[in-house]
């Protein structure tokens, strides 16, 4: 056994090594950088500019009528065949015979209704536990009714969250105390949600 | 800043009155010097090792009024920057700059002991001409006007800043026959680039009694370390805004104390008489991740980078909490850019799942560990 070559190997073998462990630690510069973000409480309501809402002449004719208005023949509006009058005697003709039969108003079902825009604001936030919501009325047009502070149903004392919470709004028509002449109608919502 | 030549004493601790100093020191010279051809006046003007390789440590180097320390690698916190996000769009400006928290300018000073000897002849002695009747001016000339080229191509240069002679003191009994000077040297550093030596000539402009002006060129020779700085900020504090959380979340305009998202205009039809009208609305929804870009976080500065430039920079966020993603990435405006004194600076990503922001806690934070490489 040649020990002298033995010894060259193995301080070959340790001088590579001290090599290496020295490379491993030279000529880098480190630094550590600690970031904190402090977090806001953040409320954010989605709704919508405005809400454009057809009645439908169907819809309205059948509230008018109590039930279900049918077409008039050869026409875009609605008829209510009144039942079959009695037997009309007419005892004296003259040039001009008045024959009187008044038709017999079946009445409104109701003068008013009320109207639910379902799942029409959405909220999410971050901060609160849970929220307040309500709303009331912003200026509404005559024959327009909606009560002040009033829960907003589906938000209203249910928990914050990221995920959106929708809720609905509702008005009452009261078709009695439209504007005369009035094809339009405007309900305006006054909508306040509160983390807490 | 004093560079002490090795067997040289400090400035200002020359002392050449003693007779048997003197003799050393004649015989010292008898072998050093360099002579110049003896002037009109008769006086001779001798370099001792004007131009010795002058060898600047990273001790020597100061950083805006500090010297650095004795590493290669230098790293500078230049302490806590409290930011506002306002929008995840816009970047947070960190502002690392070579000027903050002791960086900015970097230089050295070079004090030569005893650089130039005038020795005068018998009759200047007699008549005890002193360091009064000399004018001595030094200056840069070559290859550069007042600055230091690299040896290595491309290897930048080293601007000087000052250059004056300091009389050191007079070798003699009553008059003096030697006159001893050094210089102090003061230099910008901003302009190197590479390692190693530097040269330069200098011109040694001597003038008695307001008579002829002598010149005397000497060869000067400096060499620079090799040295790597990082700066970065050691605490970073950003508020997240409402409003950039609330942007993100879609957020179109502020209502009252918190945002909305006006979803536009709408049209529905009822076509019954239930007065129930199904809206429906549609969550935009979010990104729930969102980055919060650190912009100019890392700055690095270097000398005799390998090749020129810098070498991995690299940063990885080793804790992360409340929301902020454990990620690692290069540092894209110093890895593999050109490396010199000239601040490069970097951006740091940290990426934020708002899904999982800790609202119990208000905050997410996160350390972020920087390695940059290049010597």
């Amino acid at each position: 056994m040649d020990l002298k070559s033995t010894f060259k190997k193995v301080l070959g073998v340790g001088l590579l090594g001290a090599a290496a462990i020295t490379n491993s630690t030279a000529h880098a510069a480190q630094a550590n950088v600690t970031v904190d973000v402090s977090l806001p409480t953040v409320l954010v309501m989605y709704h919508y500019d405005s809400i454009t809402l057809n009645i439908l002449e169907s819809g309205l004719a059948g509230f008018l009528v109590g039930g279900t208005a049918t077409a008039c023949s050869g026409g875009t509006d609605y008829c209510d065949n009144q039942p079959t009058p009695a037997t009309i005697d007419v005892t004296a003709v003259t040039p001009t015979t008045t024959v009187t039969q008044a038709v017999s108003d079946p009445g409104l079902g109701a003068t008013a209704a009320d109207f639910v825009l379902e799942d029409v604001v959405g909220v999410r936030a971050l901060g609160c536990t849970s929220y307040t919501a309500s709303y009331g009325d912003g200026g509404s047009d005559a024959g327009v009714t909606i009560s002040p502070a009033t829960p907003l149903a589906g938000i209203d004392t249910e928990l914050c969250s990221f995920g959106m919470t929708m809720g609905d709004l509702q008005f009452n028509l009261d078709f009695n105390n439209v504007a005369a002449g009035a094809t339009t109608v405007q309900a305006v919502f006054d909508v306040t949600v509160t983390g807490v | 800043m004093d560079v002490s030549i090795r067997g040289e004493k400090p400035a200002g601790t020359v002392v050449v009155r003693l007779p048997l100093f003197q003799t050393i020191l004649s015989i010292c010279l008898l072998g050093l010097v360099q002579v110049a051809p003896p002037s009109a006046h008769g006086y001779t003007v001798q370099r001792i090792n004007f131009g010795a390789n002058v060898r600047l440590r990273t001790g020597d180097i100061v950083h805006n009024g500090t010297a650095l320390g004795n590493g290669a690698e230098q790293v500078f916190d230049q302490g806590t920057l409290n930011a506002e996000l306002t929008d995840f769009s816009e970047p947070v400006d960190v502002g690392i700059t070579a000027g903050v928290g002791g960086g900015g300018m970097l230089t050295a000073s070079i004090d030569r002991t005893v650089a130039i000897t005038i020795r005068l002849s018998r009759a200047e002695r007699q008549a005890c001409v002193g360091p009064e009747d000399f004018d001595i001016t030094l200056n840069i000339n070559s290859p550069l006007p007042g600055a230091f080229a690299s040896s290595t191509p491309g290897g930048g240069s080293i601007q000087v800043t000052g250059f004056e002679p300091v009389y050191r003191g007079g070798f003699g009994n009553r008059c003096p026959n030697s006159l001893f000077y050094g210089y102090r040297m003061d230099l910008e550093l901003e302009g190197a680039l590479a390692d190693g030596n530097y040269q330069a000539t200098a011109d040694v402009e001597v003038t008695f009694n307001g008579g002829a002006t002598e010149i005397i060129q000497a060869p000067l020779e400096i060499q620079m370390p090799s040295v790597l700085l990082l700066y970065h900020r050691g605490q970073i504090n950003v508020n997240l805004n409402a409003s950039a959380l609330a942007g993100a979340f879609g957020a179109s305009s502020a209502c009252g104390d918190d945002y909305c998202m006006d979803l536009g205009s709408r049209t529905l039809t009822l076509s019954d008489t239930t007065g129930i009208v199904p809206v429906g609305i549609s969550d935009p929804g979010f990104n729930p991740l969102q980055t919060i870009n650190l912009r100019g976080a890392i700055g690095a500065r270097g000398v005799g980078c390998a090749g020129g430039i810098y070498g991995t920079a690299t940063y990885e966020i080793v804790t992360a909490v409340g929301g902020i993603q454990t990620a690692s990435g290069i540092i894209s405006g110093i890895q593999n850019s050109p490396c010199s004194m000239t601040l490069r600076t970097g951006d740091l990503p940290v990426d934020l799942d708002l899904t999982q922001l800790d609202s119990a806690t208000g905050r997410a934070s996160a350390t972020i560990q920087i390695t940059v490489t290049g010597l």
